[in-house]
């Protein structure tokens, strides 16, 4: 009986080895013939004409998966373009997370890749890098040629440099943008403070660096939020959520900040760094004297934004009172009462008078490309000017007219009114959740500010949009005039570059922490720290800065 | 293992010592990850608002199954299940054959070339290619894009392989290679007939191994696969918790965005749930392999 | 079998051996057989691909190839050794090593042998299945659990401090605890699933050699010393050997996850660091990457060898 059994388990292995080599095999069809032969083209419609091709051609994109997209083929807006273009859209889908990574594989190992490629976020540096193979088309001609929709964003974008972000270190347009207009999200560096509270003891929205520690000490000492304990929190933040780090908000009272590598424009013009500067040592002590009042709280340090939103929402008593967030909603999403407590604080006005608010310039970025491997280039520019049309802007970010969306009548209010928007748009359909009316608007468009920010408001003092927005007013244009938006390097700059750049702006980040919990003392230890700023780099550091800076602003 | 009967006249008081320090150094172990699995169980029936909270302790606190609708509304879940159902079954069993193919010979002492060999495979676990040189050795075999690319490029673990090995040398005594000998048994048979079913615990456990890398496995998929149907579990549940994530940068739909903010904390675990729960489920059947006495009468007969 | 020779008694010794090793290939031919298709498998998907940990040593560049590239020798790597924290990142790295090798060797064995030390089988069954959940936790989560349950206010520890009048200390953003935490962590998560094997070695136990002790006066203790601890000895001592050849690959994405402004003293490690290098320069930086990796394989590779070799001359078990 042992034999037949295991007569069973030989035949049931080697079934098992049939089924999967059947059914493993069987590779996809072989894509056809590749090479920069364009000769094939067929011919294209006039600029701004629609559809683009008479005969019917096909384009491979290939692009992020995206979970909320039930399906690329049957899209909605695939749908669309395919009618309005005339052209057959294939997808290659590449992993959402890891996608670019995947990208970068493939192009070191010369794979082939799909004509055009949506959705991914491309550097500089990696059109820099494989223009000796010409991977990527120059779209400088087609632009100049064929481009309708692209010169019209040109013309109507807020954007003032708008070309300057689109060129590479070598003067070529590589890549389709996204451009959108929001005006929200320019003025991310917000902080908040609970006017209940202050309501409650008689105090004013702090104007002043020094009005700002009173206020704490009186949430510290008062017992605001009356339970009899003292168990109000300082200032506070996470170290990881949208501009949330505490010290990032008032370290703009001393000298600019810019949340991320701490770039400036001195006076003199030209690009530095802000962390060597007496404004920012005096920014250290300012802090560390709120941590020895117990005015900062130490835990912005080390709490993520999950931490942060717990305490947000502590159970019977509130204990937060003042913390940075570029966007608060998301952290009173299980109690939004609590979220109507909180008022805006403008940037507050340091010792110097110094009171910058965070910019995020609005700018253009690299959404859509078209690889050596498109026989039909000219096409598939064209597919992606006609993206940046006002109807693909609707459609692309709202889905299809009348059913997801309607445009708004006189009596919608807009969100965002305070800054002089009027209301455009009535969304229907909800974003974020599967669907298959867009592609989650991950690809070339431009919505102007009308659209962007021409959302009605659906009436709810509490909806987290509507609180951002009227916040806005409290930072707008308080940015200077100047500052780092953009660096633009060749090759070999951006690596020495970078490579500084990850030990300096490591060793800052540690410092910042030090001095201002104390752990090292700024009398004492500046000295050093700036001296081991220069011996890690910090002149040369500071040399190619200005040289990537100014290689962006000349602009050609 | 319990089989040891009731020797009361024999089992001394420093005997029932042990049982309790051990019993108790058990239940200390039990509680210390019973709890905060239980939390992850019972944050995963939670509503968002609750786990975004931190009211959740180790009971569903309003109970609601929005991160399991969060992750099967995505149409592309089940395909994923298939997919990651199919690599694991027959991926693992690929690993078995091959593992026990290079495992039986290395055990046996009078193979010539048995050091130098294993120092091979050896080799191969510290050093490796890097990612493009594999990337176009898969492009050469035409192996893209194909579910081959899922099976064969991690068909023997070394480690694996090295801990069966061991095995065979602790388990199967000479005597019994022997006494087959004399029965005129040769290498192949011996090793099909009497090695094989005498290492069921190290099959059991090697399965396990694999079945559950496999099941885990992403990376290959994600630079290896191109076509979502054959995605595997894995790179939908990762590409699910990324479209939930907020970007807050990205403007959306203010009474959607509320919903988002707590299904991303929730999502975490809900998903944690949808990918284990079957591997938790099968590991009640390996376990009753590693049942003692097997080899009991193997040699006495 | 074997036809004596008559030779004069020095050579016979030699040509003993010799006989004996050519015997043992002749044999061998079955045994080389069933090996064959995982050697063809280890050729081809493992040792076809070596060519290419030269990019190490190059500066990689697709359109000239893996072949192509230009030469730089050290290159890449003096990269890493020059970059200003470079001792200190060494030495976190190897400090979080070896305590995380040395803490997790003892816990799963003696988890295994209490388990099977343990009379009820419902107790035992429910402990092993419990133990082995959290291994499937995801590392986003595990740090998330870490994060949470030690939050000086809100977390556990937290609460925990609260409770008997203790100032809880914040152990997250502390350099010195950093370690502790990364380690125990792991070892609450994976003990488990690493007793597993060593369950599997104890199910292969004669029950008759431990009843035979306990006849003999053994108390059940002694069984455990005399018995079982020897029959999973050389999986053990294999077990180790093979980690620390693995010591270099430390987790990178759960000290990633860990670090923090104030801790990042001590949580700085090579892979993370490489990580924000290859990162900034916008990725896709091969050759950097493989010289990393090559630094980490030879690294272990020196490890693997010495260990082997300490455990070929102090037990009977080793890798080769």
């Amino acid at each position: 009986m042992k034999r037949i059994l295991k007569r069973k388990v030989l035949m049931v292995t080697l079934l098992a080895i049939s089924i999967m080599l059947l059914t493993s095999c069987g590779t996809r069809e072989n894509k056809k013939a590749t090479g920069t032969n364009t000769d094939n083209a067929v011919d294209v419609s006039a600029p701004g004409e629609l559809p683009i091709v008479k005969e019917k051609i096909e384009l491979t994109i290939g692009i992020p998966n995206n979970a909320n997209v039930q399906n690329f083929d049957t899209n909605e807006y695939t749908k669309w373009l395919e009618e309005q273009t005339n052209i057959d859209l294939k997808f290659d889908i590449f992993p959402s997370s890891g996608g670019m990574d995947k990208l970068q594989v493939m192009l070191a190992s010369n794979s082939e890749l799909p004509d055009v490629l949506i959705g991914f976020q491309m550097d500089d540096k990696l059109f820099l890098k494989y223009e000796d193979q010409g991977v990527f088309l120059a779209l400088n001609d087609y632009i100049e040629e064929h481009g309708y929709w692209i010169k019209e964003m040109f013309e109507k974008t807020m954007v003032k440099d708008v070309k300057k972000y689109m060129r590479s270190a070598n003067g070529k347009f590589y890549w389709m943008p996204y451009l959108v207009e929001q005006e929200g999200n320019v003025w991310a560096g917000k902080a908040w403070i609970n006017k209940v509270w202050l309501d409650k003891l008689g105090l004013e929205v702090p104007t002043t660096t020094e009005e700002f520690r009173t206020v704490l000490k009186a949430f510290k000492t008062k017992d605001p939020n009356g339970n009899g304990k003292n168990d109000e929190l300082g200032f506070t933040g996470s170290k990881n959520g949208w501009h949330q780090k505490a010290y990032d908000f008032l370290i703009s009272s001393f000298i600019y900040n810019d949340h991320n590598n701490f770039y400036i424009v001195n006076e003199d013009g030209k690009a530095d760094v802000a962390y060597d500067k007496d404004e920012w040592k005096e920014a250290m002590k300012y802090m560390n004297s709120l941590v020895q009042e117990d005015l900062f709280d130490l835990q912005s340090f080390t709490q993520d934004s999950s931490a942060l939103k717990a305490l947000a929402q502590n159970p019977d008593y509130n204990i937060l009172g003042a913390f940075a967030s570029g966007s608060p909603d998301a952290l009173f999403s299980a109690n939004r009462e609590r979220l109507g407590e909180y008022v805006a604080i403008p940037p507050l006005k340091g010792p110097k008078g110094v009171a910058w608010a965070y910019k995020q310039p609005m700018m253009p970025r690299c959404y859509g490309v078209i690889t050596k491997y498109c026989e039909n280039p000219v096409a598939a520019f064209k597919l992606m000017d006609f993206m940046l049309s006002e109807e693909s802007a609707l459609r692309g970010r709202y889905g299809v007219p009348e059913k997801d969306w309607k445009y708004a009548t006189e009596n919608d209010i807009c969100i965002f009114e305070n800054i002089g928007r009027k209301a455009l748009v009535v969304p229907i359909l909800p974003y974020g959740a599967p669907q298959n009316s867009h592609w989650q608007s991950l690809h070339p468009t431009f919505r102007s500010a009308e659209i962007s920010d021409g959302m009605a408001w659906n009436g709810d003092p509490l909806d987290g949009e509507y609180i951002k927005a009227k916040a806005i007013t409290a930072y707008k244009d308080k940015a200077p005039e100047k500052i780092v938006s953009k660096l633009l390097f060749n090759i070999e700059e951006s690596e020495e570059f970078y490579s500084l750049e990850t030990s300096i702006s490591a060793y800052v980040k540690e410092h910042i922490a030090m001095f201002i919990t104390g752990r090292k003392n700024l009398e004492n230890d500046w000295n050093d720290y700036i001296k081991e700023l220069h011996n890690m780099g910090l002149d040369r550091y500071k040399e190619l800065l200005q040289i990537g800076y100014e290689r962006f602003e000349k602009g050609e | 293992m319990g089989k040891i009967k009731k020797k009361s006249i024999y089992s001394s008081r420093s005997d029932n010592i042990f049982f309790m320090i051990v019993n108790s150094i058990l239940f200390i172990v039990l509680v210390i990850v019973l709890i905060p699995m239980l939390n992850i169980i019972a944050s995963s029936f939670s509503s968002g608002n609750a786990v975004a909270a931190g009211r959740v302790f180790i009971w569903p606190v309003d109970f609601s199954l929005e991160g399991y609708k969060a992750v099967f509304r995505n149409n592309q879940v089940l395909s994923g299940y298939a997919n990651t159902i199919y690599y694991t079954f027959f991926g693992t069993l690929i690993n078995v054959i091959m593992t026990v193919l290079a495992a039986y010979p290395l055990s046996r002492s009078d193979f010539y070339g048995r050091n130098f060999i294993t120092f091979l495979f050896t080799f191969t676990m510290l050093f490796s290619g890097g990612i493009i040189p594999n990337y176009l050795l898969m492009k050469d075999l035409g192996l893209i894009d194909t579910r081959w690319a899922m099976l064969l490029p991690n068909a023997i673990t070394v480690y694996n392989m090295i801990i069966t090995r061991t095995y065979f040398q602790t388990t199967i005594p000479n005597e019994l290679l022997e006494a087959s000998r004399l029965d005129g048994c040769s290498d192949i048979k011996f090793l099909i007939l009497i090695v094989m079913p005498l290492s069921k615990a190290i099959i059991a456990v090697i399965t396990l191994y694999y079945a559950v890398t496999h099941w885990n496995m992403f990376f290959n998929a994600y630079i290896y696969l191109n076509r979502k149907e054959l995605f595997p579990l894995q790179l939908i549940l990762r590409d699910i918790l990324l479209a939930n994530s907020i970007d807050p940068s990205m403007m959306t739909d203010p009474v959607l965005l509320k919903e988002k903010q707590n299904l991303t904390d929730l999502l975490k675990y809900s998903l944690i749930i949808v990918a284990s729960l079957p591997v938790w489920c099968i590991y009640p059947f390996v376990q009753k392999y590693f049942v003692q006495g097997v080899m009991i009468g193997s040699i006495k007969g | 079998m074997t036809t004596k020779v008559m030779y004069p008694a020095n050579k016979r010794a030699t040509h003993h051996k010799l006989r004996k090793s050519l015997n043992n290939f002749k044999h061998s031919w079955q045994l080389y057989l069933i090996i064959l298709l995982p050697l063809i498998y280890l050729i081809v998907f493992k040792y076809v691909p070596m060519y290419g940990v030269q990019i190490a040593f190059k500066k990689y560049s697709a359109s000239h190839g893996i072949m192509g590239s230009k030469w730089v020798g050290l290159y890449q790597f003096n990269r890493l050794f020059n970059s200003p924290q470079f001792y200190k990142i060494l030495s976190n790295t190897f400090l979080l090593s070896i305590y995380n090798i040395i803490a997790n060797f003892p816990v799963p064995i003696i988890l295994a042998l209490a388990l099977n030390t343990v009379r009820s089988k419902f107790y035992k069954k429910t402990v092993q299945m419990v133990t082995y959940l959290p291994h499937f936790i995801s590392t986003v989560v595990m740090v998330g659990i870490i994060l949470q349950v030690f939050n000086p206010r809100i977390g556990l520890y937290g609460k925990a401090m609260e409770f008997f009048g203790l100032n809880a200390v914040d152990l997250i953003g502390s350099p010195a605890a950093f370690p502790h935490l990364y380690v125990w962590s792991g070892i609450w998560q994976n003990a488990g699933w690493n007793s597993i094997i060593y369950l599997a070695a104890l199910s292969s136990v004669d029950i008759q050699q431990h009843e035979a002790a306990i006849i003999d006066g053994a108390s059940r203790f002694q069984c455990m010393i005399h018995i079982d601890i020897p029959a999973i000895m050389p999986t053990a001592i294999v077990l180790l050997i093979m980690n620390t050849g693995q010591m270099m690959n430390i987790g990178f994405e759960k000290v990633l996850l860990m670090q923090n402004d104030l801790n990042i003293s001590a949580s700085e490690i090579i892979s993370t660091y490489s990580y924000k290098i290859g990162l900034s320069i916008g990725g896709g930086d091969f050759s950097y990457g493989a010289a990393i990796g090559l630094l980490n394989s030879v690294i272990n590779f020196v490890l693997l060898v010495s260990v082997n070799f300490i455990a070929r001359k102090v037990s009977e078990t080793s890798l080769w």
